[in-house]
């Protein structure tokens, strides 16, 4: 099932659908840092030295959002958004800056020139990761449409039988998960790349979906979203959730 | 004193946590790269002192300070800290006390965070 899943979910789920991320920042722990929680969090992360770079890669490639440290070597982050609100709005393309304390100077101007939001030093990941998940999530309903609607799987309502068989032997529900339950389940309770989800093994496919799904993802994630839009992604994953709550609860 | 309040432990155990099935050597691999940062940049602080050049003392200083302080590192990032915003107004001797006192805190550090990860 897992392979199976995997190449279907490759082919359907196109780079498109899972946010790509630039982080802009000279210094290289850092840099790895931000990098390791974004990637923790499922995102598609690519990563540069300089200003220079940034903006060479900004106009390479297409993101859903930017990372910039303020001082680097070449160009610093001031100029990169610049560059950036030349052609992108912040709406179009959220942009974080990371911030030292004591450089309000440097935080007005960038407010001035559209920054979304603000990184301040010391970097706690878990922070980092909060504040990422929630800028992608005001701006990827379509996104979020989309990947439901263009689910491909031979049959989205056929159960997932491996994926049950070990539910059951684990006594964690006898409730059957269908194929397309389980990916909306896991690309939305993890933020995770689904292609990763789908491809683990059940064991650690029922923890990403299962066990730490019941503890918070209904609260912070589902019913926000569920008042806030009534579009057909969230019509879909209020289904899938309630499902799995009325079972797991 | 207990050392632990010379750091930020939530910051540590963010990093910690980090450590994970998808990535279990991420707290050791940070730890390699702040180690090997501090220890170029201390070296680079000691020389830019000892030449007097102290916007470049303050540049590393800056630096330190950001790294220290991602790390959970906090007396640590207050020393760098200091030294960056005085570095114009210390003379050498001045410069190579604080230098001093960052060396013995990153010692105190590094075993701390070493016995942390372990």
């Amino acid at each position: 099932m897992g392979d199976q899943l995997a190449e279907d979910v490759f082919v359907d789920l196109t780079f498109a659908t899972v946010p790509r991320i630039l982080v802009a920042e000279d210094s290289e722990d850092v840099r790895e840092l931000i990098k390791a929680c974004l990637e923790k969090a499922g995102n598609i992360v690519d990563t540069v030295e300089d200003g220079s770079q940034a903006i060479n890669q900004f106009l390479t490639a297409d993101y859903n959002l930017v990372i910039l440290d303020f001082i680097m070597p070449e160009v610093n982050g001031i100029e990169v958004l610049k560059t950036i609100r030349a052609t992108k709005s912040s709406e179009q393309l959220p942009v974080v800056m990371i911030t030292a304390k004591q450089k309000n100077s440097l935080v007005i101007e960038a407010a001035r020139n559209g920054v979304n939001d603000f990184f301040v030093k010391p970097l706690r990941p878990s922070f980092i990761k909060e504040r990422i998940s929630n800028l992608l999530m005001s701006l990827d309903d379509g996104e979020i449409a989309d990947i439901l609607l263009n689910l491909n799987l031979p049959d989205p309502n056929e159960l997932n039988p491996e994926l049950n068989r070990k539910l059951q032997e684990l006594s964690l529900s006898a409730y059957p998960f269908t194929h397309k339950e389980v990916k909306c389940c896991a690309i939305f309770r993890t933020g995770k790349d689904p292609r990763y989800i789908a491809g683990l093994p059940p064991d650690r496919m029922i923890q990403e979906v299962v066990l730490y799904g019941k503890g918070g993802f209904l609260w912070n994630v589902i019913w926000p979203k569920v008042n806030s839009s009534d579009s057909i992604a969230c019509r879909d994953y209020l289904n899938v959730e309630e499902y799995l709550f009325e079972k797991l609860k | 004193m207990n050392y632990e309040d010379r750091v930020d432990l939530e910051i540590i155990e963010d990093l910690l946590e980090m450590s994970d099935e998808d990535n279990p050597e991420f707290f050791a691999d940070h730890l390699v790269r702040f180690s090997k940062f501090m220890d170029e940049n201390k070296q680079n602080l000691i020389d830019a002192i000892q030449g007097c050049e102290r916007g470049k003392v303050e540049t590393i200083a800056h630096s330190m300070t950001g790294s220290s302080a991602n790390f959970g590192a906090k007396y640590l990032a207050e020393l760098c800290r200091s030294l960056e915003q005085n570095a114009k107004s210390m003379d050498s001797g001045e410069m190579k006390l604080k230098y001093g006192d960052i060396c013995v805190e990153y010692d105190q550090f590094s075993a701390y965070i070493r016995r942390k990860g372990a």
